[in-house]
């Protein structure tokens, strides 16, 4: 009651920001990238994945990382999760720099299925994103529980057993146990990338639907340029092998966006065709 | 049940079998007698509490080993797959001891621990430590690493993650090692019954083969034979009952 109030509000004041300047902010960035490296010994090799890199991103933006695959895009999200160090460089979660994984943030895996719990029924696997810090007791963890299922439609699935519900359930199984936590950073790694067309349709407008009603930054990587230049207020494009940042684009399509109304429009359909000629032209490069 | 119809018409056909080849001296009746005997001296056995008196000794040697077993190789195999060091320094003595038939124990264990209970319950303790210890072990390796990365990126706890994480997921392995574990134990006991004591089924079957009451040391087999089902049969539904988020069909 009291949550979606300040759900609906911040909704609003989403939507009165994103209409005057979409993608700057002039609060200092949530996530500050400083001049990284990540090198991995590939049998006795070194190869550079990310070389000098820096970016930083606003507050509660939603941006996207894109790239052929062997890009870094990836092992960027594990960095920026602290599930990897860089080799080199440092990078700041609210100016703090960041040693393992820090509280506030969580990241959402691409194989969803090997990350959720199958010995947890549908409801439990969700309770376990709860903060064990925040002490609440049984009744109000059911209820956050059941808020969040209901979030992410599977409140007709709270007992069945993961491995009774569907790929397209199972990612959103994970989206609310990530949710549930209130990160102020999602950082997710093609979460959408195994499932069909339809479900990955839904999905994406699922997303869309969280990031406006509350306040949290989201980081998504893919490969899928439609997907990207739709979700995103800003999209950041990796070339291959520690090439680094080769394009920077604000998607300033307006707010709020869906799979019908923004699909069809101008503005996507150029801006997704001059994302998709540049990482094409990389790729027929290399 | 109905699908392991086939499988008991076959037992009684072949008890069928023997009991034609024995009432007509096709087989030696001494040696094996008839099967309606055999089945005369096991109710005779339980109502005099022979059997009883012979089947529970064993039963507490072969839970106690196992028990122990259990407690010490579950915690060591999971240590073992999470601590590198506790796995190199036990890994090549582990590969050397495992190999040896665990009967072989039995002289070492006399010397040391004498003949009663003790002995038996050592031998039955080393015998079940290694399946469970290995397969706990195997589990813990075999974990998905996506796994390992949810705990972190939730900054579980080492101890939470090892309860609510490593422990469930092992699971599924260190059943399988309990129940390679469970058949094993009741093996040794029995050996180690035959060769020292006076207890115990495996003392009941040897002493009725030399006193010459055939048809008692069969019941004893027997015995055995029911014991190891039952025991599997109650294994097999502990089993299902924890790994029933197994089941992909069906509502829950």
């Amino acid at each position: 009651m009291d949550g979606s109030q300040t759900a609906t509000n911040f909704a609003a004041t989403r939507a009165a920001a994103a209409a005057r300047q979409p993608a700057t902010t002039t609060d200092a960035p949530i996530l500050s990238i400083n001049a990284i490296d990540k090198r991995f010994t590939v049998r006795g090799r070194e190869v550079a994945v990310l070389r000098d890199f820096s970016c930083t991103i606003a507050r509660n933006s939603f941006v996207s990382v894109i790239g052929p695959s062997g890009c870094g895009k990836s092992t960027l999200l594990r960095l920026l999760a602290g599930l990897d160090r860089p080799t080199a460089g440092q990078i700041l979660f609210d100016g703090a720099p960041i040693n393992g994984p820090p509280p506030g943030m969580i990241a959402v895996f691409q194989q969803y299925a090997k990350s959720i719990f199958p010995w947890r029924s549908v409801a439990h696997n969700v309770a376990f994103g709860i903060d064990p810090a925040s002490r609440l007791s049984r009744t109000e963890k059911s209820a956050l529980v059941a808020e969040h299922l209901a979030l992410v439609g599977l409140s007709d699935h709270a007992d069945h057993w993961p491995a009774q519900i569907s790929g397209g359930m199972q990612q959103r199984l994970a989206i609310a146990r990530a949710l549930i936590r209130k990160p102020e950073v999602l950082l997710m790694d093609e979460p959408f990338s195994a499932v069909d067309a339809m479900t990955r349709a839904l999905l994406q407008d699922l997303l869309l639907h969280i990031w406006r009603s509350r306040p949290i930054t989201i980081v998504f990587v893919t490969h899928d340029v439609d997907e990207a230049v739709l979700l995103s207020q800003r999209v950041l494009s990796l070339g291959r092998f520690g090439a680094g940042l080769r394009e920077d684009v604000t998607i300033d399509l307006p707010q709020p966006r869906d799979q019908i109304t923004t699909r069809a429009d101008p503005g996507f359909i150029a801006l997704r065709q001059r994302l998709f000629a540049s990482i094409f032209h990389q790729e027929q490069a290399s | 049940m109905r699908d392991r119809l086939p499988g008991f018409i076959l037992i009684a056909v072949l008890l069928a079998g023997w009991e034609i080849a024995s009432a007509t001296d096709l087989v030696d009746a001494v040696s094996l007698p008839r099967v309606s005997t055999i089945l005369a001296a096991f109710w005779a056995g339980i109502t005099s509490g022979a059997l009883p008196d012979a089947v529970l000794p064993s039963l507490w040697r072969i839970f106690a080993g196992f028990a122990l077993a259990c407690l010490v190789g579950i915690p060591l195999g999971l240590l073992m797959g999470t601590v590198a060091l506790v796995y190199r320094l036990l890994e090549p003595l582990t590969e050397f001891i495992r190999p040896i038939p665990s009967a072989a124990y039995i002289p070492v264990a006399i010397l040391f621990l004498g003949i009663g209970d003790e002995m038996k319950i050592f031998v039955v303790f080393l015998a079940s430590l290694f399946p469970i210890l290995l397969n706990s072990f195997a589990g813990v390796r075999a974990i998905d690493p996506v796994l390992l990365d949810t705990a972190r990126t939730f900054r579980t706890a080492r101890l939470a993650t090892l309860r609510q994480i490593v422990l469930p997921a092992c699971l599924p392995s260190i059943l399988t090692g309990m129940r390679i574990s469970v058949g094993l134990s009741l093996i040794v006991a029995v050996v180690a019954e035959m060769i020292s004591g006076n207890s115990g089924i495996g003392y009941f079957i040897l002493n009725n083969q030399r006193i010459f009451r055939v048809p008692e040391m069969f019941a004893g087999i027997f015995t055995l034979g029911l014991l190891g089902f039952m025991i599997n049969l109650a294994f097999l539904r502990v089993e299902h009952h924890l790994l029933r988020w197994r089941a992909s069909t069906g509502a829950a």
